[in-house]
């Protein structure tokens, strides 16, 4: 007996030591982040720094947008330190000086000539501007909104939010048992869950933590952490940390965190500026965003505000005057959000490659630099075609478009949408098939793949029936409806022939196709339908811009990268992003591919942007279509820049736009302004 | 009439003689560059990328030299970033080096510059990726072509890769183009 006790007791032991004691440093890591989410001093992103130097293309628009955008003030005196002079294609400038990583530079005067978009002479023979500053982040988990203040949010929203969610917020240590009890008992009541005991703290923890459902074991894991993090921050905090984190709607497929973005996003106010009856909606929306969405639930959304409301009379949070004000005033919501920056598209990539490509410990520090390649000017030129998108085409479509430079795969500009209040980054978000924009792929992977294969070897384009895994009949079909015949695999790409492509896709093979595209860094699901050969595959257009860039840049480049380096707050590179080579493609073939593309621009399916547009040749590029319009593509590049281009619908419905009617349009007007 | 006759004859033997001669010398310079890298320690301190990499061609005259052509400002740069190696400040080097870059993108002169600069930091996959892509991209006569392998051989090795150390080392002899014999 005693020896089965003693089993018993030391089973009992081992069980909390090995279970529970995980367990705890778990929670006990959990409430760690969330005690040192905030930064007290926000990283800093940079753009490049604009380079000066003698034979430089550089016009004196692109020049005093630079210097603008750094503050710099125009003068018609012998300028001082951040002020410059323009007079009769003759900068001076003087400088600020600026600490970079490689060296530290003081202020000094740069006096420089442009003639026909280039500097001619200049003095010194070389300088550098200021980075100019694109975002901030302000947590460790690279958000770019700005916490707020407790000490900013409105006493009636504070003491509101404790009146409606947690009455005994200030007594309780993170759980309060006595609110459990009283929601148990409705819950009972009512035979189904009506209400929920979670107190602030425990609301808080669970939205940290991200959970959808409850469960009996989740909702332990959450008291534990809730009990925990009272003792590791005062109560005081856990409320500015709540009012900065809690989840209050959503906007598209943007998720709305904080009140600060709440209260853009609802009343496009500053949160200090709310008046009673904004405060409690908000405050209302927080027990069910989605259910109480006052844009899509009016009616539903007024009543809960009006009972968050009464609420706060009979706790005194408002007096009655107050409360008869806010009863009778409407919702009063914002029919535009906040218009979002010229910069903000591209901090969304920042923010997506910091945590990929370098180390979490070394970016824990507050205060980093973060120096990014992005380009200002090109940014504001590629913003600009992109809020003209409804010029050209239809007010439906959308549009994403994304510039790097064509060597060296550094990310210089992105626009996520033809709107400046859509939060929804296309460009790096939006999955949409691609099309014939494949077939430099499949004609690169016959060059390396097939013995004796090269462009002038002539292929089918012919009708083609093939079945496929499912036992069903696939016939591709042309764009025009006609076959060509025997042709060389050059005109095939040229004319972007899909029979014959088909025709030399069936020569590689499938399997070998998704293998050589794994190579370029694409992540391809097992396909078993050779309509892949002709696009049928969903990219978004960053790995668009990825997969061309191996074009551009002759093989060197198979990811397109957004920064540059990362700097401690004393100037020390924590890291650098690297460049990989996955692949070992022929310079020779990337090369024969490419002068197929050039064709394409000159006699091809982009051939309006060399007759129309009145580009320079050389250009390169491919134009892509998916049925019925739905997506429209062009991805090209020059020696400079590399540039892709989606227009479609965000419900994916048919459009009357091809490759060549529709992304074309907006690649060559940008390049027409570049 | 004889020595005429003979003229040809001893040409070709003389010819016959040089080739045998250059194909000796090519033997002893790699078996000299293995065992050098053999005999290595795997330490990029003790790597001295200016000796290993850089001189062997500055100082053969026989070689093509491919200036390229960049603009003042990069080769401003190059020396600002030699001057920076020369003071131990690597990752400063690297900065002035990919600042260049921003310049003349596909210079291969700054790429190679950046690849010893890598090797000398100690960070041999970059260090190959971009020595491959002068390689790969940049002039196949001279000596930044002599250069560019011998720092994709030294990466190679000490990136575990012999196969690649083997091509690169077997690649360097295609950079040396002979001044043709005068008759």
């Amino acid at each position: 007996m005693k020896r089965i006790l003693l089993k018993s007791l030391i089973f009992v032991a081992g069980f909390f030591v090995g279970l529970l004691t995980p367990w705890y440093f778990y929670i006990n890591y959990v409430t760690d982040t969330i005690v040192q989410d905030q930064w007290d001093i926000p990283s800093i992103v940079y753009a490049r720094s604009l380079e000066l130097y003698e034979g430089q293309s550089l016009s004196p628009e692109a020049l005093s947008f630079e210097l603008d955008l750094l503050g710099y003030q125009a003068t018609s005196y012998q300028p001082k330190i951040g002020q410059y002079n323009y007079q009769d294609g003759t900068f001076l400038i003087v400088t600020k000086g600026f600490n970079f990583p490689d060296t530290q530079t003081k202020p000094q005067t740069i006096s420089l000539s442009l003639e026909q978009q280039k500097i001619t002479a200049m003095s010194p023979q070389l300088a550098r501007l200021e980075p100019p500053i694109i975002g901030r982040f302000f947590t460790s988990n690279f958000e770019n909104r700005r916490p707020i203040k407790l000490i900013e949010i409105p006493e009636t929203m504070v003491k509101g939010l404790q009146a409606v969610e947690d009455r005994d917020f200030k007594n309780h240590h993170g759980v309060s048992w006595l609110g459990i009890l009283r929601a148990a008992i409705k819950n009972l009541m009512a035979g189904e869950v009506v209400q929920g005991g979670s107190t602030i703290t425990q609301q808080l923890v669970k939205n940290k933590l991200h959970y959808n459902q409850n469960s009996f074991l989740r909702k332990i894991h959450e008291a534990l952490a809730a009990t925990l993090l009272e003792s590791k921050l005062s109560k005081a905090q856990i409320l500015e940390s709540y009012f900065n984190e809690v989840y209050w709607g959503q906007d598209g497929k943007v998720a709305v965190h904080g009140i600060v973005e709440a209260a853009q996003y609802y009343f496009s106010k500053p949160v200090g500026r709310l008046s009673v009856a904004e405060q409690a909606l908000l405050i209302g929306v927080v027990k069910g965003p989605s259910w109480y969405n006052p844009y899509r639930q009016t009616k539903r959304a007024l009543l809960r505000r009006d009972v968050v409301l009464k609420s706060w009379l009979e706790t005194g949070v408002i007096n009655q005057t107050e409360h008869d004000t806010a009863k009778n005033a409407s919702l009063g919501l914002s029919k535009s959000r906040q218009l979002k920056t010229d910069f903000d598209d591209y901090m969304d990539v920042v923010k997506s490659q910091i945590k990929q490509q370098f180390s979490l410990p070394d970016l824990k520090s507050n205060g980093l630099r973060i120096f990014t390649s992005m380009d200002p000017y090109i940014q504001f030129k590629t913003t600009q075609t992109a809020r003209k998108t409804s010029d050209w085409l239809d007010t439906k479509t959308q549009s994403a478009i994304l510039v790097s430079g064509a060597k060296n795969g550094e990310l210089l500009a992105v626009s996520g949408s033809k709107n400046a209040n859509s939060h929804y980054n296309r460009a790096l978000l939006a999955k949409r098939q691609i099309g014939s924009l494949i077939k430099p792929m499949v004609y690169l992977a016959g060059l390396e793949l097939l013995p004796g294969f090269n462009l002038n070897s002539s292929i089918e384009d012919r009708p083609i029936t093939l079945k496929t895994a499912d036992k069903k009949t696939w016939q591709p079909g042309n764009w025009d409806n006609k076959s060509m015949g025997s042709i060389s695999a050059e005109d095939a790409l040229v004319y972007s022939r899909n029979q014959a492509t088909v025709d030399l896709g069936q020569k590689i093979t499938l399997p070998t196709f998704i293998q050589f595209l794994r190579q370029m860094g694409l992540q391809v699901q097992r396909n078993t339908h050779p309509a892949l050969f002709l696009g049928a595959i969903e990219l978004t257009p960053f790995e668009v811009q990825h997969l061309f860039g191996i074009f551009s840049s002759r093989g060197a480049n198979q990811y397109i990268n957004a920064i540059r380096y990362v700097t401690d707050q004393n100037n020390q590179i924590l890291s650098r992003s690297k460049q990989t080579m996955g692949h070992s493609l022929s310079v020779r073939h990337i090369d024969e591919i490419n002068a197929a593309m050039n064709q394409v621009t000159l006699r091809g399916t982009a051939k309006k942007l060399t007759q129309s547009f009145g580009l320079p040749d050389p250009l390169f590029g491919k134009t892509g279509t998916t049925n019925q319009g739905k997506d429209s593509w062009y991805a090209g590049f020059t020696h400079d820049y590399l540039a892709t281009v989606w227009v479609g619908r965000d419900d994916n419905k048919p459009t009357d736009y091809s490759g060549s009617s529709g992304a074309l349009i907006l690649w060559g007007h940008l390049f027409k302004n570049l | 009439m004889q020595n005429n006759r003979d003229r040809p004859k001893q040409f070709l033997e003389t010819k016959r003689q040089s080739e045998v001669f250059i194909r000796v010398s090519f033997v002893i310079l790699m078996a000299l560059l293995l065992s050098h890298c053999s005999n290595r320690k795997s330490h990029v301190e003790e790597a001295d990328v200016e000796e290993i990499v850089r001189n062997p061609a500055a100082d053969n005259e026989s070689l093509i030299q491919v200036t390229p052509l960049v603009p003042a400002a990069v080769m401003t740069l190059i020396q600002q970033a030699n001057q920076q190696l020369s003071d131990g400040g690597v990752a400063e080097a690297i900065l002035t080096l990919k600042r260049a870059l921003t310049i003349s993108p596909s210079s291969a002169l700054v790429q190679q510059n950046l690849a010893e600069a890598y090797l000398t930091d100690g960070d041999y996959k970059e260090a190959m990726y971009w020595s491959t892509l002068v390689v790969n991209q940049g002039p196949d006569q001279g000596s930044l072509c002599e250069r560019s392998r011998r720092t994709q051989a030294l990466a190679a090795e000490l990136l575990n890769q012999p196969d690649v150390q083997a091509r690169a080392l077997e690649s360097i002899e295609s950079c040396s183009t002979a001044q043709p014999e005068r008759y």
